[in-house]
């Protein structure tokens, strides 16, 4: 094998895959990526065997090959280098680089042990703009932990209805709901393990659109060069819909800038483990968000609503999930709906249906 | 050869060629779903294993296959198919947010529960309770310290802290401190480690209301009895009240300094015994109400029945009770709540049964002592203390009668009995390598 291309492209490739070749002691050969040289250009794969990722980086084939190595280790590397051009070469099992007057040897192992990235060729299709995509992933990936207790409420829900699709997301103590528009697709309903969308973020982050397809067990990215393949969870998503009220008592309309910031400063009194920090709401009055901690002291803040409607409510939250729902949303002003002290709560942004985050409250 | 056995016995000729760590990568989780007319149908738990299988196991797994079953197989295809789980019939599964809820404690780490009011009064408390009661009409004066003592689970920790609840409510400026004997300890060394022993000395020695939890733990801790003789010293002196609990009576404490027994009771000392079988019911519809829950009165009399030492465990019975209930959603029967309590009722009279025979022999041998010694008539030291701990041993786990105790170690009259029971009764309190014997010993006799 050897190859010859500018240390900008390889850098991308490489950024792409390396992440998900993670430690796996039953097979060593999963802690490497594969390089293989193609007329297309160099191939890079890494798999963890349930999220594979392939990518090619343009440059000169000049005789064909594979070879896996650390990509880490490749990456670390060629990221201390200058931009210039960079030479691959496989000789006697090893990977010789050259960039200019700096010569690396890395130590591989042959390709021929590497798993076979699966591929997909029929199913499902549809396009959404990543941009659009990423945000509500970045969301909706705030809101789910990983639970091997629940599998299928430790993944992301991707349903379509009506060529358009909500993404879910959940922990059971707050839920996120975001709508994205796509074009094709047709009415489906699976989730998605949340290191896939993870991996999905990172790699689709400053792209024009992100292609899908999936079929019965498997879903597939592509984005530019990259493609993501993946399995996908088993099993139901629970009713999500059944646990947002349809209703509530109180409306309130605030600036979403100051509200953070008093949470922030709530965020300073609360007591440690719990947490909490409370909001009072009085009918026509202002909104305070206030904390206590007997050992540090207190705080409160008084916030003038935009606007505000209801019989007013005391209600306690945990002050990293109310932030988590306050930081996703886009808008300015944000909407707060409440009925009372134990009942969940809505966060949503203003004038928008695209999006909205429910959180339970601490009951006292 | 079924399906099954076909693929066992071609995993077992794959194991050979392959290495174990490609092995258990690739095969964990596979089996064959059908096998007509010479194809096999090899189904695998994900995408990556069937790329893998098909492009370089395939001739492995085709040729062992033919091995085994005498080359009836011509063809094998792969499909991907979660073995473990029944796609027939998806679980619905609901999806509840919870609350969290969280239980506080107030500023001087009371909890909030264990008030006056909750508190149940039957004969095993009454003095306990009333000592407490006049604790708080006359803090510092009446009864300084008071000295709480009684068994696991019976409401110690319950009633320390309604005296500290209620001395707050009548004297909201009061300092109180409430901690358990371990925090004391705890504070005592990192105050030592981080040179603030100062600090720690005038924080517990400027409070109006000290409340020590578990102070036995304060046994073998030189250091902290110290500090904690002269704590103790510093709020008498000035009449603040110190209020302490313990699993025991100070006497009983073990490497406790006597300066401290004697200070320990020279105050008032009350115990709590376990509950009697209406204080209990008492107890049960007191929680059952506190936990907005309705019970038969058959089940309550029940539960009071089977648990009787440890009202902890009565709540415990209690809560998963409840639990059952919202699980299951249906109220539970008495034969459903027999079952579900069996581990926690039966694990009393599963305990070995004993015999005085069994007492005898563990006796003879903890000792190194022929048995026909222990019963014989020698009047020997080496002889006489084991003699007197198996007739204390008996008359406390077997309740046998004086003289069936006598009978049993050679004759001897019921009088030699009874004053082998008092002597070690005694001894106990006062000698700690008796008392440490017969915790050994009563170990041995229920373990095996």
């Amino acid at each position: 094998m050897k190859f010859l291309c500018t240390q900008d492209n390889l850098l991308v490739g490489l950024g792409a895959v390396v992440h998900i070749a993670s430690r796996n002691t039953a097979l060593p050969i999963l802690n490497n990526i594969l390089l293989k040289t193609t007329k297309a250009g160099l191939e890079l794969a890494a798999t963890n065997l349930e999220v594979g990722i392939t990518t090619t980086v343009r440059g000169k084939t000049e005789k064909e090959g594979a070879i896996t190595i650390q990509g880490k280790l490749l990456l670390d590397w060629v990221n201390l280098t200058p931009v210039e051009k960079i030479e691959l070469e496989v000789l006697d099992g090893n990977l010789l680089i050259t960039a200019g007057k700096r010569h690396a040897t890395i130590r591989g192992i042959p390709s021929d042990e590497f798993p076979v990235i699966p591929e997909i060729s029929s199913g499902i299709k549809f396009v959404s703009r990543s941009d659009e995509l990423i945000s509500a992933l970045t969301c909706i990936s705030l809101s789910v932990k990983t639970d091997e207790g629940r599998p299928e409420i430790s993944g992301v829900l991707w349903q379509i209805k009506n060529n358009q699709l909500f993404l879910v997301g959940t922990d059971s103590y707050r839920l996120t709901e975001a709508r994205v528009t796509i074009e094709g697709g047709q009415d489906i309903q699976i989730i998605t393990p949340l290191k896939t969308v993870q991996e999905l973020i990172r790699v689709a982050s400053g792209s024009q659109d992100v292609q899908v397809l999936v079929n019965d067990n498997q879903i597939l990215f592509t984005i530019d060069d990259t493609k993501i393949i993946s399995r996908l969870v088993s099993g139901q998503y629970p009713d999500y819909q059944q646990i947002v009220p349809s209703q509530f008592i109180n409306k309130l309309i605030i600036e979403k800038d100051e509200l953070v910031q008093a949470v922030r400063a709530a965020s300073l009194f609360v007591r440690a483990g719990i947490n909490d920090i409370k909001l009072n709401y009085s009918p026509g009055g202002v909104v305070i968000i206030s904390s206590a901690n007997t050992q540090i002291g207190e705080n409160f803040t008084e916030i003038v609503p935009v606007k505000s409607e209801g019989e007013g409510v005391e209600i306690v939250f945990n002050y990293r999930y109310f932030l988590d729902g306050l930081q996703s949303i886009v808008t300015s002003r944000v909407v707060l709906e409440l009925n009372n002290s134990n009942s969940p709560a809505m966060i949503k942004p203003l004038e928008r249906a695209d999006f909205y985050y429910i959180i339970m409250p601490i009951r006292q | 050869m079924n399906n099954l056995e076909l693929w066992r016995s071609v995993l077992g000729e794959l194991e050979l060629l392959i290495s174990k760590a490609n092995f258990t990568t690739w095969f964990k989780n596979t089996n064959i779903v059908s096998f007509v007319d010479n194809q096999v149908v090899v189904a695998v738990p994900n995408a990556f294993t069937k790329a893998w299988l098909e492009n370089k196991y395939h001739n492995y797994i085709l040729k062992a296959l033919q091995n085994v079953s005498g080359n009836t197989v011509r063809s094998v295809v792969y499909q991907v198919e979660l073995i473990n789980s029944n796609p027939s019939t998806p679980t619905k599964t609901s999806l509840n947010l919870p609350t969290e809820a969280v239980v506080s404690t107030n500023v001087f780490g009371l909890n909030p529960r264990y008030t006056f009011d909750s508190f149940i009064v039957g004969k095993n408390n009454e003095l306990a309770r009333a000592a407490a009661l006049a604790v708080v009409q006359k803090p510092g004066q009446t009864y300084n310290p008071l000295f709480i003592y009684g068994g696991v689970g019976l409401g110690k920790t319950h009633l320390m802290q309604a005296v500290g609840h209620e001395i707050i409510k009548n004297n909201p400026g009061k300092r109180i401190i409430y901690a358990p004997c371990e925090k004391f300890t705890t504070e005592f060394i990192q105050a030592i480690g981080s040179g603030k022993i100062e600090r720690f000395k005038s924080t517990y020695r400027s409070v109006d209301v000290l409340l020590i939890d578990d102070i036995q733990f304060l046994a073998g801790k030189e250091g902290t009895q110290e500090e904690f003789f002269h704590t103790f010293n510093a709020l008498h002196q000035n009449n603040k009240q110190i209020i302490l609990t313990s699993d025991r009576p100070p006497k009983a404490i073990q490497t406790l300094e006597n300066r401290l027994i004697s200070r320990f009771e020279w105050g008032m000392i009350a115990d709590i015994a376990s509950p009697d079988l209406e204080t209990r019911i008492a107890i049960l519809e007191q929680k059952c109400q506190e936990k907005n829950y309705k019970l038969d009165r058959e089940i309550v009399t029940f539960l009071a029945n089977s648990i009787q030492n440890n009202i902890r465990e009565l709540e415990g019975a209690l809560n998963r009770i409840i639990a059952y209930h919202q699980l299951n959603n249906r109220i539970p029967t008495i034969d459903n709540i027999k079952e579900l309590l069996d581990n926690i009722i039966s694990k009393k009279s599963t305990l070995p049964a004993i015999s005085p025979k069994k007492i005898i022999n563990l006796i003879a041998s903890y000792y190194e002592i022929n048995v026909s010694d222990l019963t014989g008539i020698s009047r020997k030291k080496h002889l006489v203390i084991p003699r007197q701990i198996c007739m204390y041993l008996m008359r406390e786990e077997l309740k046998s009668s004086f003289p069936s105790i006598g009978e049993e170690l050679g004759g001897r009259d019921h009088t030699t009995a009874i004053h082998a029971c008092t002597r070690i009764g005694n001894l106990i309190n006062s000698d700690t390598k008796t008392q440490q014997d017969i915790n050994n010993l009563r170990q041995q006799l229920y373990q095996n």
